[in-house]
């Protein structure tokens, strides 16, 4: 690591080596509303180069700077305001795989990468767990698919899951995200599971006439916490817990993976108008 | 030498010794044109008019911004008081380019020091391509040659304004950043400016060093962060620096109501 102390960082501000990554989140257009019995709720992918405009991006950008992959950059600030109630992460997304919602049976289609992925955390590498959703990129129609899972848990246990995840609606907005329903059973001295290190099947019971998603794990790097409407909330990894993630994505157990830097929005399905901003420095 | 940051005791003998410089100010923005992916992705205003730092005197050696905050009616906006440095020219009607310059040289508080450090090369991480005469024509490809922050020479940033009716609004202001070459994150120094197209306007290249930073969302909310506790370096101002103000995610005119608070190091 290049930094030995906080005036390290300070110099590669006046020096030029940090990146400030400003954006706008997305101002119109509404996902639909996840329900009990899927998720419980949204979360909106802000943020990125190519986000500004006025509807939900039908291509999800990346919010690393273009050119700085294989630079070690470490988070530093993170700035987020919102006009609705909600909490903002930034994250790590590393794509899994697709599911097709159009028939019966196991419908999940793995990505080529392998998971786990990995970082290296506390001197050796560890397997990184993530938070798995469902990003729509094709309407369901007629009827909402019903479905159950088998993932790789938090642990590395194989579950194959007994919860239903309805989807909460017949035409499921496009780029509306859901996240999925992990076996919570410990209240019954059962399983209380809170991230995946894969996804194994996506096993449909109710069939839709239409309806294709992406399904995508996220890897927490930061959180500002939650914001009130017409809100500000600040991140400061440096001076507020001292953290400094770095925001380079893990690794895969093999092949290539998909992987994309992100604001997100937690909470609410109607679009916010968010602003962004990540500071980060070069460490080398 | 003492100095403001050091401790809540030296900033209050520092005040009584030499006086802070407070400023309220109404900062007037005009409406922009909105930038896309090819143009910084984020939407950006210079303000009408910048602010000189006073002159010092020994053994008064430079200010630092201790606060800063506005009041604006503005969606989730970020406004930047920043000191800036002209880096280059562009005359459109001949593409003709001028006042090449560099970020120089400066100083920030050195927390190990308790006072300000040394002098260093200075690169800015926020270079704004500015209309700072209203630009006639179609959606130009601008090219901006320079020094990066390490000092590599050559270096290329091109983009590609979106015009708004074959006009870009003065006080338009691009984020050069995500355009930068390679993995390039700074600017030393501007060599060179071309355009392809266009019969008038004037486009200039601002380095910024940032000095405070306020928010501002759909109420007239003051906020502000304070540069001493924030990650934020903090430069030693000197008399006849150039300060300017930025409003960044919102092309809305208007006047912004601001104050903000130097504290000097001697």
């Amino acid at each position: 690591m290049s930094v030995s102390n906080i005036q390290d960082i300070m110099n590669k501000e006046i020096t030029g080596d940090v990146c400030l990554l400003l954006s706008s989140g997305i101002t119109t257009g509404t996902q639909t509303a996840a329900g009990a019995a899927s998720g419980g709720m949204n979360l909106q992918i802000g943020g990125g180069f190519q986000s500004i405009g006025t509807t939900l991006p039908s291509t999800l950008a990346d919010a690393y700077p273009p050119g700085m992959t294989g630079n070690p950059l470490r988070a530093l600030f993170l700035n987020a305001s919102s006009s609705r109630i909600q909490s903002m992460l930034l994250v790590r997304m590393y794509k899994i795989g697709t599911v097709n919602f159009t028939a019966t049976g196991q419908r999940f289609t793995h990505d080529a990468a392998t998971f786990p992925v990995t970082r290296t955390q506390m001197g050796q590498s560890q397997n990184v767990p993530l938070i798995p959703f469902l990003y729509m990129t094709t309407n369901m129609s007629t009827t909402a698919a019903i479905f159950t899972i088998k993932y790789v848990n938090q642990a590395g246990t194989t579950v194959t899951g007994a919860r239903t995840f309805t989807m909460p609606a017949i035409n499921t907005a496009l780029q509306s995200c859901f996240f999925f329903n992990l076996e919570n059973t410990l209240s019954v001295g059962g399983r209380w599971d809170n991230a995946i290190q894969d996804m194994l099947e996506i096993n449909v019971t109710t069939a839709s006439a239409a309806g294709i998603a992406d399904v995508w794990g996220m890897e927490i790097l930061g959180a500002t916490g939650v914001m009130g409407a017409t809100n500000f909330a600040n991140k400061n990894f440096c001076n507020q817990g001292f953290s400094l993630p770095d925001i380079n994505p893990a690794l895969p157990t093999s092949g290539t993976l998909i992987s994309k830097l992100a604001p997100i929005g937690v909470g609410s399905s109607a679009t916010m108008i968010s602003y962004y901003n990540l500071k980060a420095f070069v460490d080398s | 030498m003492a100095s403001p940051l050091r401790s809540v005791a030296d900033h209050m003998a520092q005040e009584s010794a030499y006086g802070d410089w407070q400023l309220l100010w109404e900062h007037r923005v005009t409406a922009a044109t909105a930038a896309n992916a090819n143009s910084g992705s984020i939407s950006g205003t210079r303000s009408i008019g910048t602010i000189t730092v006073p002159t010092m005197t020994s053994p008064v050696i430079g200010a630092y911004c201790t606060s800063f905050n506005v009041t604006a009616a503005t969606t989730s906006t970020k406004y930047v008081l920043a000191d800036e440095t002209t880096l280059g020219v562009l005359t459109v009607s001949g593409n003709s380019f001028s006042g090449a310059a560099s970020m120089g040289t400066g100083k920030i508080y050195d927390h190990t020091l308790g006072a300000a450090g040394s002098s260093q090369t200075l690169a800015t991480h926020m270079p704004m391509l500015v209309v700072t005469t209203a630009f006639a024509g179609s959606n130009p490809v601008v090219t901006v040659t320079y020094t990066n922050q390490a000092g590599t020479t050559g270096r290329t940033c091109t983009m590609t304004l979106p015009t708004s009716g074959s006009v870009l609004a003065i006080n338009t202001s691009y984020f050069m950043a995500p355009h930068l070459q390679g993995s390039d994150t700074g600017i030393r120094a501007v060599t060179g400016m071309s355009i392809s197209t266009g019969s008038a306007g004037v486009l200039t290249v601002f380095g910024l060093i940032p000095v405070g930073i306020s928010e501002a969302n759909s109420q007239a909310v003051s906020t502000g962060f304070n540069p001493i506790l924030a990650p934020i370096a903090n430069y030693l101002l000197q008399g006849g620096d150039r300060l300017a103000f930025y409003q960044i995610g919102s092309t809305i005119a208007g006047a912004r109501m601001c104050h903000a608070t130097f504290s000097p190091e001697s």
